[in-house]
């Protein structure tokens, strides 16, 4: 604090007029306050909290012990507070031990504050409450604001990746605002949603995340064992994620305004045939077909277009023509403060960006108030609010309108094709091929937008009862609605009439919470601090679109939806969901050194059959801090907790099988929709045209199962926390094993039921994993300093059960439909093996394997036969195995802060390793579309890698074989450079920090997996792209 | 001040956690619950048009395209097309009898499944007409005519194809876990049944096009006597909707045409119409069109053929039983194609003019499988039908059972009965339609040729030429794709996951 002394100096000549009214208004609110809270007899105590090394502390929280009401010291490590004269102050701040101090009567106290143990003083939210580290009996892993703000991304989740041990988060696509997907302790079902329960302030929500903004949050927890998550019982089974907004202090108001500007790239660029490689793909891929010599001529290889431009020497690279800088701005503005009763959080966000892909865009507007009033110490009452608007323009994604991937035709189309014709017009085929769309002709005859608006209310009341029970009681609303529009003019497609779609959906949650907690330390060694809650939360949802063809004009666009003659559609979609809750929680702990925690919930859910809707999840942990033993030795190694924990958790998430066809809207987050009435017998709606009469009536849709109900985890959970050379190191160990039972499966009935399978609860999966996580300071002395953190992480599964179908000798059979073994892991590749290419001389040998094989052919392994051995022929039964995972073997990140003065360097590398994927780029070899470059077969280039292209062949057998890759990866995540301004040199004006800074993400990935815009994303898919962004902040 | 604290809080909880007896007992809102949607006369109503659809299904692009024109092919008159290998093994094994029929072929798997999918709802309907309080007897047994027709329907094609399967004929709940195969009598039992039924109680006419009518039933249980050997009762039913049906020949030129659908000749025919909520179109006129527009000169058209699928072709041993002036020839089928454009884009071949007849040589554009002779039985040539030229879909409905076919049932009925005469005098009805000389002598060869004239790839010649035990000798002869045909082809394999999970057993040759 060392600017606090210049701080002081700026302040000072400031005008005496301009502080006047602050001051009155200070004043009068003050009084207004004060005479509220002077019920009781206190007297005003002033005091210093120092650190060890005699420091001042800023923002070290000082509470009188068993009331809510208390202060926090300012810049100068001072506080001021009315106290009864026999109070004891709770004085607390992150990174120290905190100390319960007697007032005695004294009207200045002044106290110091020992660095404890990293971490363990820490407070940490938990659900439902907070906990100290000390005491924390589960895993839970943190990340704080500070974090969370140096990757410069637009949803906090992401900026998740790489950071914590055990969450993994991955994103699939680049599209401006698409949501991540992230699992916890990787996958443990096989048909529900594989998605972390995410609770925002308490209440759990859906949607996309990218509608919070980052710079809200304080700190995000992840609870990954069954003790942390138990608590959210029938929908805790895949971890937790707790994102906490930040809410004001008491001392001085801040005021902090940050604005960046970024730009986007690609993070690599892919490797297509050429314009003269090209024509000789098609060569090739004509050979010997139709009489056709080789090589063929030009003339007979290229249609009319491809043919003129080739000769003039023309050529295009479509990933040039329709690529472009993306741009990201982000402004930020929050104010931070209150006084002693009223405390509040403000901040409004504008976050614009523009994609790499033409008429690709993400706008986000929000606006967040996080208030607080404590009228009297025994009540206080407080709201969070916040409002988000969203706005994409996907028009460049959304070429698929014809079931052609996102991007193929960056990819596909021909580089002997034009954008152009000979007048300067755009033209909307690439070449004569009626399926090579130019994207630029389609961008402009097309538009695809979406909005969403999601306003989340929470208000709460807390009472102090007696000393040490409060009740709280807490309700929630949030209403998400997400509105789209579609439309393609008449030009869009040759001949087509033009098409018109809207979409308007509305979901809202109501939630209700009453809690009691009770807090209470006895004999000063037995500390209880025990939660009862009652909870309820509804969601409605209501979904309604409307679509048309062919409408008398294109300058409605997408409005004119009503108006078309042809395919007018209509339809809705109404899902209720209900859940109703008890929820209790033992905390106890023994002079510190022994933590037990016991929890239940029990659930009641809408969606499981009428005879199992109710479940009850406990879990019980323990926790042992090893280092308050009277015979722990004096060593280097000063801080060990033992942490053990077994528990329940659930899974309500019945996946929608059918979600891809549902709604436009529900594809773009690409997240599971979830079944609210898989236990219902349903009827579906079906139709008849008898002639010109349109009839519709409904016929038996699903079987439904009344005996349905939720997934059940069942962890056990082992973690070591350790520090060592005074926390010079500190890390933690955890081992886990997971055993899902009663998985969610389509289990198959006989035909002659009517419906081929039924949902039931019948699989089984087993999961396990080792997670590490240590941080070290490596120079912790002088002006320059490292701080260097590895996590790592290990998680492994294998299918246990799956429907319990068994073969004609009773042998549990696979499903190999879906690619599940039992026995095996949960996400693998199941194919032949590549063995290369058949080559000129073996001719033979390649027909006898498969037929029709000759030289120029995948070749592929035999593996087994009829009879348990090689057999010399390749059948789909025999002769495909398990390849590999693509799941990851370990994951991880290193961080490593450098910091010199006002200067600071953050980076993050971000690793995956043992994961396979099939690389959907490697295209057919047919030669109609180009394809990124390979080096294929030909008579006089024997390659191993990839066959003779075949112009009669849509996809050469065993092509999926022979693009398995292994998509492990480093990748330099996030890169952050900031320097903190000394304050000094603004005087006069009232800035009272001020820092720049460079941050980039996705900077370079260092990967085998070649031939992709990057190893995480699909072929076709928006590619990823690289960020870097400048950014300033400063408070007043 | 304490007393205050409790009495509000106490309020609070009580107004907040007042137990809801229902809250969590919800029902969706846009979807209905099955006992409540077979609940009455009109929700019956309702689930017989379920059975329309079901079945229509089979031309709709479902799970793969090869299902919506399986039944034209694998049999004597067919040659697989350029692109018939992107419809995969489902159709390859289905053509080429290859290793690639078998208990998982898609086309043998999906057939299955929505067949007792079919039966499922049939039996239901069959099961509620007595219990949900019709008041109108005949329209009561209206719908459970129809219900039993489509059980007919299908289960007459299920014992053809497979033999060996399961009879389900009455509805449960219950979920059953076991399955036996039943013997072809019983199921023929059941069918002749339920035909009979349907035609007591069905009317000749509806005003709705593509009810089900008495000749539809008359038709189907003549086709069935004949697989029966009852040539009596076949030739009677078949004179009787000749006779007495309200049928006649339409002209060869104008039977097909998307001009003129449910004409006189149909008796039972699948409607299509663009605009159906949540209907959809079908492929099956593109699957017989080849490439033609990859022709430099020639564009893509309605009068050409659309958008093409190059899947299937009629083979040279069709066209080798035609004479040239066949009105059929001419009229269902496009042999020639025409230059029709001259553009920088789709240039002219040089020394060709507009309008002149696409040969091979002139071009290196033209090969031999783009100019492939094609069927236009089932063309929708977007008169009407809503359709555009880039769509694959499309609208024109499919004619399953006509009057052409009966004639061919009453020749052969009378035929195997020894009455040539009137066999001759049935089967040149058509002779004269196509403007061919009548046939003066008849045995079951010239009547097969003459069934390959009229019905070619309509979807009757595998199941006819299986009953006459001459599938797998004529197959050999004539479908050059099908090299590999054996013996027990004559019947497809049990699907295996039925047979896997009701430990069924196997189709001979298939295990």
């Amino acid at each position: 604090m060392k600017n606090s002394t210049s701080l002081a100096r700026w302040l000072h000549p400031l005008p005496v007029r301009l502080w006047k009214p602050y001051i009155t208004a200070v004043l009068c609110t003050a009084f207004f306050f004060l005479s509220l809270t002077a019920y009781s007899q206190t007297s005003p105590i002033s005091g210093r909290i120092l650190d060890d090394k005699g420091q001042p502390i800023p923002g070290a929280t000082v509470i009188l012990k068993g009331t809510n009401s208390g202060t926090v010291t300012n810049e100068q490590g001072a506080f001021q507070l009315n106290v009864p004269p026999n109070a004891v102050l709770v004085i607390s701040s992150i990174g120290f031990t905190p100390r319960e101090v007697p007032v005695n009567k004294r009207d200045n106290i002044q106290v110091s504050l020992s660095s404890g143990s990293k971490g363990l003083d820490e407070v940490i939210v938990v659900g439902y409450g907070t906990q100290r580290r000390a005491n924390v009996t589960g895993a839970i892993v943190s990340l704080k604001a500070a974090e969370i703000e140096k990757a410069p991304m637009s949803n906090p989740i992401e900026a998740l990746r790489g950071q914590l041990p055990g969450l993994r988060v991955t994103r699939a696509d680049g599209q401006p605002g698409s949501d991540v997907q992230f699992t916890i302790r990787g996958n443990r079902s096989l048909t529900a949603s594989n998605q972390p329960l995410v609770v925002v302030d308490g209440l759990p929500i859906g949607g996309n995340l990218s509608e919070f903004n980052p710079s809200d949050i304080e700190s995000i927890e992840v609870l990954k064992d069954a003790a942390a998550a138990a608590i959210y019982g029938a929908r805790g089974a895949n971890g937790v994620v707790l994102v906490t907004t930040k809410r004001g202090k008491e001392g001085q108001t801040s005021v902090s305004f940050e604005a960046s500007y970024g730009i986007k790239d690609l993070t690599s660029h892919l490797n297509v045939f050429n314009a003269e490689e090209f024509l000789q793909l098609r060569q090739e891929a004509a050979r010997g077909i139709d009489g056709t010599p080789l090589p063929s001529a030009p003339e007979n290889v290229l249609d009319a277009i491809e043919l003129a431009n080739y000769k003039a020497g023309k050529s295009v690279d479509w990933q040039d023509v329709l690529l472009r800088t993306g741009k990201v701005q982000n402004y930020n503005l929050s104010v931070n403060g209150g006084g002693k009763q009223f405390h509040i959080f403000f901040s409004g966000n504008a976050y614009r960006e523009t994609g790499i892909a033409q008429a690709s865009s993400y706008n986000r507007y929000s606006m967040r108030t996080n208030v607080d009033y404590t009228p009297k110490d025994w009540v206080k009452i407080g709201a969070n609010l916040q409002a988000t608007q969203t706005y994409a323009d996907e028009t460049g994604q959304a070429l698929d309108q014809d079931n052609v991937p996102d991007f193929q035709d960056w990819v596909g189309n021909s580089p002997l094709g034009r954008t152009h014709d000979e007048n300067g017009n755009l033209v909307l085929y690439a070449s004569s091929d009626l399926f090579q769309f130019n994207p630029l002709f389609r961008y402009r005859e097309s538009k695809r937008e979406r909005w969403t608006g999601r306003v989340l209310i929470n208000p709460y009341i807390e009472i102090q009862l007696l000393k040490g029970l409060r009740y709280r009681i807490s309700g929630a609303l949030e209403n998400r609605t997400e509105r789209y529009g579609g439309f393609t003019s008449r030009k869009y497609n040759d001949g087509a009439p033009n098409f018109a779609r809207q979409e308007q959906g509305e979901g809202r949650t109501l939630l209700l919470d009453n809690m009691l907690a009770y807090e209470k330390t006895f004999a000063d060694k037995h500390h209880f601090n025990v939660t009862a809650v009652y909870e309820a939360q509804s969601f409605k949802s209501n979904y309604v679109f409307i679509q048309s063809r062919n409408f008398p004009t294109d300058a409605l666009g997408y409005y004119a939806a009503p108006q078309g003659t042809d395919n007018r559609e209509l339809g809705n979609s109404s899902q209720e969901w209900r859940i109703e809750s008890l929820v209790g929680r033992l905390a106890y702990s023994f002079e510190e050194k022994y933590n037990i925690t016991l929890t239940a919930r029990r659930d009641g859910s809408s969606r499981f059959g009428a005879g199992n809707k109710y479940g009850v999840f406990p879990s019980a942990a323990a926790a042992w801090n090893v280092h308050q033993e009277s015979f722990f030795p004096q060593t280097a190694l000063d801080m060990l907790k033992l942490r053990v924990s077994y528990g329940l958790s659930g899974n309500d998430n019945i996946a929608d099988p059918n979600q891809s066809s549902r709604t436009l809207a529900l594809r773009q987050g690409r997240m599971p929709t979830i079944q609210n009435y898989a236990a219902l017998p349903r009827a579906t709606l079906v139709s008849y045209a008898f002639g010109n009469t349109f009839v519709n009536g409904y016929t038996i849709g699903s079987l439904g199962n009344p005996n349905l109900k939720w997934e059940t985890s069942k962890t056990l959970n082992t973690g070591l926390d350790f520090g060592w050379l005074n926390d010079r190191i500190t890390g933690s160990l955890e081992y886990y094993q997971t055993n899902t039972s009663d998985l969610l499966l389509n289990r198959l009935v006989l035909i002659t039921n009517g419906e081929s399978s039924m949902l039931a609860n019948i699989g089984k999966t087993k999961s396990w994993g080792f997670e590490f996580d240590i941080e070290g300071k490596v120079i912790n002395k002088g002006p320059f300093r490292w701080t260097s953190g590895v996590n790592w992480s290990m998680d492994r599964n294998k299918i246990v059960a799956l429907t319990g179908a068994a073969d004609a000798n009773g042998k549990p059979v696979d499903d190999i439909a879906n690619g599940w073994f039992i026995g095996k892991p949960i996400n693998v590749i199941y194919d032949y093996v590549f063995d290369g290419i058949w080559q000129l001389g073996q001719e033979d040998a390649a027909a006898a394997m498969s037929p029709a094989s000759k030289p120029g052919d995948v070749r592929v392994k035999d593996l087994s036969g009829p009879d348990g051995k090689p057999d010399g022929v390749i059948n789909s039964t025999y002769d495909r195995t398990i390849i590999g995972r693509t799941t990851p073997d370990w994951y991880g990140g290193w961080r490593n802060t450098f910091s010199y003065k006002g200067l600071e360097l953050t980076v993050l590398l971000e690793t995956v390793q043992g994961i396979l994927k099939y690389n959907g780029y490697y295209g057919s070899l047919q030669g109609r579309d180009n394809q990124v470059k390979v080096n294929y077969w030909t008579p006089t280039n024997p390659s191993n890698e990839f066959p003779q292209p075949d112009r009669n062949n849509g996809d050469y057998r065993y092509k999926n074989a022979s693009s398995v890759r292994d998509a492990s990866f480093v990748a330099l995540r996030n890169v952050s450079l900031a320097y903190n301004l000394p304050a000094g040199l603004f005087r006069p004006i009232p800035v009272k920090g001020l820092s720049l800074y460079i941050r980039g993400n996705n900077l370079k990935y260092w990967t085998d997996y070649k031939d992709a815009y990057s190893p995480e994303v699909d072929a076709y898919r928006f590619p990823t792209v690289k960020t870097w962004n400048f950014g300033i902040k400063a408070s007043f | 001040m304490q007393k205050y604290i409790y009495l509000i809080t106490a309020a609070l909880t009580f107004t907040v956690t007042g137990c809801q007896k229902d809250f969590l007992n919800t029902t969706p809102n846009t979807e209905l619950i099955t006992d409540v949607a077979f609940d009455s006369p009109d929700g019956l109503e309702g689930a017989v048009v379920g059975l329309y659809n079901y079945v229509r299904n089979e031309y709709q692009n479902g799970a793969t395209l090869a299902v919506a024109y399986h039944r034209s092919i694998g049999d004597d008159l067919t040659v697989t097309g350029s692109n018939f290998g992107d419809d995969g093994a489902a159709a390859r094994g289905v053509q080429l009898y290859n290793s690639e029929l078998d208990a998982n072929n898609g086309v043998v798997n999906i057939m299955w499944d929505q067949y007792y999918r079919t039966i499922k709802r049939a039996n239901l309907i069959i099961d509620r007409a007595d219990k949900v309080g019709f008041t109108d007897e005949a329209r009561k047994n209206r719908l459970i005519a129809e219900a039993r027709w489509f059980r007919a329907f299908v289960y007459f094609y299920l014992v053809q194809k497979y033999e060996h399967i399961p009879l389900v004929s009455a509805y449960t709940d219950e979920i059953q876990e076991t399955a036996t195969p039943a013997s072809p009598a019983d199921v023929y039992a059941l069918i002749v049944g339920d035909l009979t039924f349907a035609i007591d109680h069905l009317e000749r006419t509806y005003p709705q096009a593509g009810r089900i009518t008495k000749g539809a039933a008359q038709h189907a249980l003549a086709k069935v006597q004949l697989v029966l050997q009852n040539w009596t009762a076949a030739a009677a039913l078949a004179d009787d909707i000749i006779n007495n049906g309200p049928y006649q020949l339409e002209k060869a030129e104008d039977l097909f045409m998307d001009t003129n659908e449910n004409n006189a000749e149909g008796i039972m025919v699948w409607q299509f119409r663009n605009g159906e909520p949540n209907g959809a179109g079908h492929n099956l006129g593109q699957v017989f069109v080849p490439l033609y527009d990859r022709i430099n000169g020639v564009s893509r058209s309605f009068a050409q053929g659309g958008r093409p699928y190059g899947r299937i072709y009629a083979n040279s041993y069709l066209f080798s039983l035609y004479e040239e002036n066949d009105k059929r020839l001419q009229s269902w089928y496009k042999r020639y194609w025409f230059y029709d454009v001259n553009t920088p884009d789709d240039p002219l071949p040089a020394g060709v003019q507009i309008g002149d007849t696409v040969k091979l040589g002139q071009d290196p554009t033209i090969t031999a499988t783009r100019i492939a002779a094609t069927c236009r039985k089932f063309w929708d040539q977007g008169n009407g039908t809503g359709r555009n030229i880039g769509d694959a879909a499309s609208w024109t409905n499919i004619m399953y059972y006509r009057l052409g076919e009966t004639y061919l049932i009453a020749a052969e009925a009378y035929m195997r009965l020894g009455n040539t005469g009137t066999a001759l005098e049935r089967i040149n009805v058509l002779r004269d339609r196509a403007g061919v000389p009548h046939l003066t002598t008849l045995n079951q060869d010239i009547l097969l040729d003459e069934n390959a004239r009229e019905l070619a790839l309509e979807g009757h010649r595998w199941f006819d030429l299986k009953r006459m035990g001459v599938l797998i000798q004529r197959i050999k002869a004539h479908n050059t794709d099908a090299v590999n045909i054996q013996p027990y082809h004559v019947r497809w394999p049990i699907p295996q996951t039925f047979k896997d999970l009701a430990r069924y057993p196997q189709n001979e040759g298939y295990q």
